[in-house]
């Protein structure tokens, strides 16, 4: 009797053995605790398009850990597999556990925020509105796809022309019109502020000023807000920004005009400061942290515009997206440059078919 | 009186103040790029200075990330074509030369770019006699020999990005498999940066848990998990991103900015990097490969003693054989 059960304590434990030496190093190593499948993820950002400035989005937003998902979308798929293979090389240095991509819109699914990077750019020379008609075309492809798959998400427009182009992801995804934002002059007033303060001898984050309306030539900067510590600089120079201006200041807001037309025939494209910028806009949605920024949003009602057109105004950003926006005190020719911002672009809309 | 002088009155009029932690990027290619960005995203130095050949793009890069300065905390991006612009620079990481084409190893561009190198190095060194030096081009080993002896600096000052990446690639593609974080998987690839780096399996590790007792065989062909594929896809890697989008430069920007850290902030953490590696494990000749470094602001202070089986010492020869027998024949070093 005593001998039987030693046999079959035997073989019991030579079986054991066995099937440990057969479980593979993850059955091992590791006990699970938790079956089922893995949490959804709670701060998920996609972005569409994976060129030059979508990548630099993509990379900021890693960098600045602000997601702890991110999806990339792209029509071209040799590329986008090997961004985010090359992305996914990273990940020791990262705190985004999940990279994916895909050119199928079902890995967007559950984004908090979607950033479209995708369309045709500027080539040297161009204007931003010339690329309309194209950019439309691609987001009646893109933007139902991306609302199927978040119906709850906020849509950063980072595609030019940026104002057009943001009123049509407005029409073409039925949100709200507080979800849906244009990049519009948030990088207009960082260059601003750069160029600004860089003359002042101080770091940018030090110079307020903004610059709103239109993200392109008609961009309408705001001499009579700028100030450093409170200082308000028209009061120091009250010719400040205009053709009267022993310092020409007003060369300063045509340099931030030029910039992107600069970079554009220096090295082809601008990435850098627009991937930044996003980042920036992206944290505050994301945080939920009532920052305000100068982006594109639905100015109908306001300052006399009775068109529905986008245009950049100090915005509240906070996680349900654009939660306010701020009352400017602008002077008449500030207020006109705004309305003939909206009248260039509600022309080039009104033609817009299909929207 | 102008806006700023009503607006500022100066304290303090001495010359404004030399960087303390200056960082030198050569080459404003894909990995150039990457890496200024990867480091200027940490806020590791107080100065970025960028070097190329070709003026405009270089001047376009520049401006771009000067635009993006409200985002960032260094306070001053610089560029020329002249050397002059890199001085006083505490790291310079060199990303000038050819790349690979798809299909093509990296020793086949060995003799292109120590033509490249002899005409950076000195200019390097005229303007940043006391930097260190991380040499991120291909064939990294091969050129950061070549860097040691064109630069006159001492051998712990020349680091080669080396198998920083290789082992980040499989430390992620070892986790994945195990559903962890890279972070939590301890493994080391060393040797040459390419296609004869040589996985450490003998100290490959979760939580102090040693895979190798776990699985004896691993890394092995007759593993029946297999494992010895994960180290080829971390070989093949490169080749793959590059044929699917033409260049890889995120994961080595990112890994370079890690040892950017270790070096800026001084903190002697260990990477597996490149350095001259004459009298270790048997190999007689100067050759650099990569090795676990401690790193901080004197550059490699100090080498691992790594345990490493009889076949791990035989690859490494190997690689240092190979590497040899293609150094000796370069000329003007």
């Amino acid at each position: 009797m005593l001998i039987t059960c030693w046999c079959l304590y035997l073989t019991a434990r030579s079986f054991a053995e066995q099937t440990f030496r057969m479980a593979s190093i993850v059955q091992k190593l590791i006990t699970p605790l938790v079956s089922g499948p893995p949490e959804p993820p709670r701060n998920k950002v996609t972005v569409v398009g994976v060129g030059q400035v979508g990548m630099a989005c993509a990379v900021s937003i890693l960098l600045r850990e602000l997601a702890d998902e991110l999806a990339l979308v792209d029509v071209v798929e040799d590329k986008l597999k090997g961004e985010m293979m090359d992305l996914l090389h990273g990940s020791l240095f990262l705190k985004t556990p999940k990279i994916v991509a895909d050119k199928d819109y079902s890995v967007t699914a559950n984004s908090r925020i979607v950033i479209v990077t995708a369309g045709v750019r500027q080539q040297e020379g161009e204007s931003r509105l010339n690329l309309v008609q194209r950019n439309v075309n691609i987001f009646k492809h893109i933007v139902p796809q991306i609302v199927r798959y978040s119906p709850d998400c906020i849509i950063i427009v980072v595609s030019n022309p940026v104002d057009v182009l943001t009123y049509v992801t407005w029409k073409l995804s039925g949100l709200p019109k507080h979800r849906v934002i244009g990049s519009g002059t948030n990088l207009d007033s960082a260059r601003f502020r750069f160029l600004m303060a860089d003359k002042l001898g101080i770091h940018s984050s030090s110079f307020n000023g903004w610059i709103l309306g239109e993200h392109g030539d008609t961009s309408v900067p705001v001499w009579s807000g700028t100030n450093v510590a409170g200082v308000n600089l028209q009061t120091l120079n009250p010719n400040i920004g205009t053709e009267f201006d022993e310092e020409n200041w007003k060369e300063t807001h045509k340099m931030v005009v030029d910039s992107a037309y600069e970079v554009i025939k220096l090295k082809g494209y601008t990435n850098w400061a627009i991937g930044l910028s996003v980042a920036d806009l992206t944290e505050s949605l994301m945080r939920n942290m009532n920052r305000i920024h100068p982006v594109s949003t639905m100015v109908k009602g306001m300052y006399g515009i009775s068109d529905e057109v986008y245009l950049s105004l100090p915005c509240v950003l906070n996680g349900g997206g654009v939660a306010s926006v701020v009352n400017m005190s602008l002077t008449d020719d500030e207020v006109s440059q705004l309305q003939a911002s909206a009248s260039t672009l509600w022309d080039i809309q009104k033609d817009l078919r299909d929207v | 009186m102008s806006v700023s002088q009503k607006l500022i009155t100066p304290v303090a009029s001495c010359a404004p103040e030399p960087p303390r932690n200056k960082v030198t990027v050569v080459g404003v290619g894909q990995v150039g790029m990457a890496c200024s960005v990867s480091i200027l995203l940490q806020g590791l130095c107080d100065e970025l200075a960028m070097v190329d050949v070709i003026e405009d793009r270089l001047k376009g890069e520049m401006m771009d990330l000067q635009h993006g300065s409200l985002f960032l905390k260094t306070p001053k991006i610089v560029a020329d074509k002249d050397y002059a612009v890199s001085a006083n620079s505490r790291l310079v990481v060199v990303t000038a030369g050819v790349r690979q084409q798809e299909g093509e190893s990296r020793l086949n561009l060995v003799q292109r770019n120590v033509n490249v190198f002899k005409a950076i190095i000195p200019q390097i060194m005229k303007y940043s006699p006391n930097c260190t030096i991380i040499v991120v081009s291909n064939p990294v080993d091969i050129l950061t020999y070549v860097t040691w002896k064109l630069s006159g600096l001492p051998k712990h000052r020349v680091i080669g990005s080396g198998t920083n990446l290789d082992s980040a690639r499989f430390r992620y593609m070892m986790a994945e498999r195990l559903g962890i974080h890279a972070s939590s998987f301890n493994g080391w690839v060393l040797g040459e940066h390419g296609d004869t780096s040589v996985p450490v399996w003998s100290g490959a590790n979760v939580a102090g848990v040693n895979l190798q007792k776990l699985n004896p065989e691993i890394g092995t062909d007759a593993d029946k998990e297999q494992w010895k594929a994960t180290h080829k896809a971390v070989v093949d890697s490169a080749y793959e991103v590059i044929k699917l989008k033409g260049y890889t430069n995120w994961a080595i920007g990112m890994s370079v900015a890690n040892l950017t850290e270790s070096i800026v902030k001084n903190l002697s953490r260990v990477h597996p990097v490149s350095t001259m590696v004459k009298n270790m494990y048997g190999i007689g000749e100067e050759v650099f490969l990569s090795l676990p470094c401690v790193l901080n602001s004197s550059g490699v202070c100090s080498v691992v003693n790594m345990t490493l089986t009889d076949d791990e010492v035989g690859q490494l020869k190997k690689s240092a054989d190979t590497l040899w027998g293609i150094q000796k024949d370069l000329k003007d070093l």
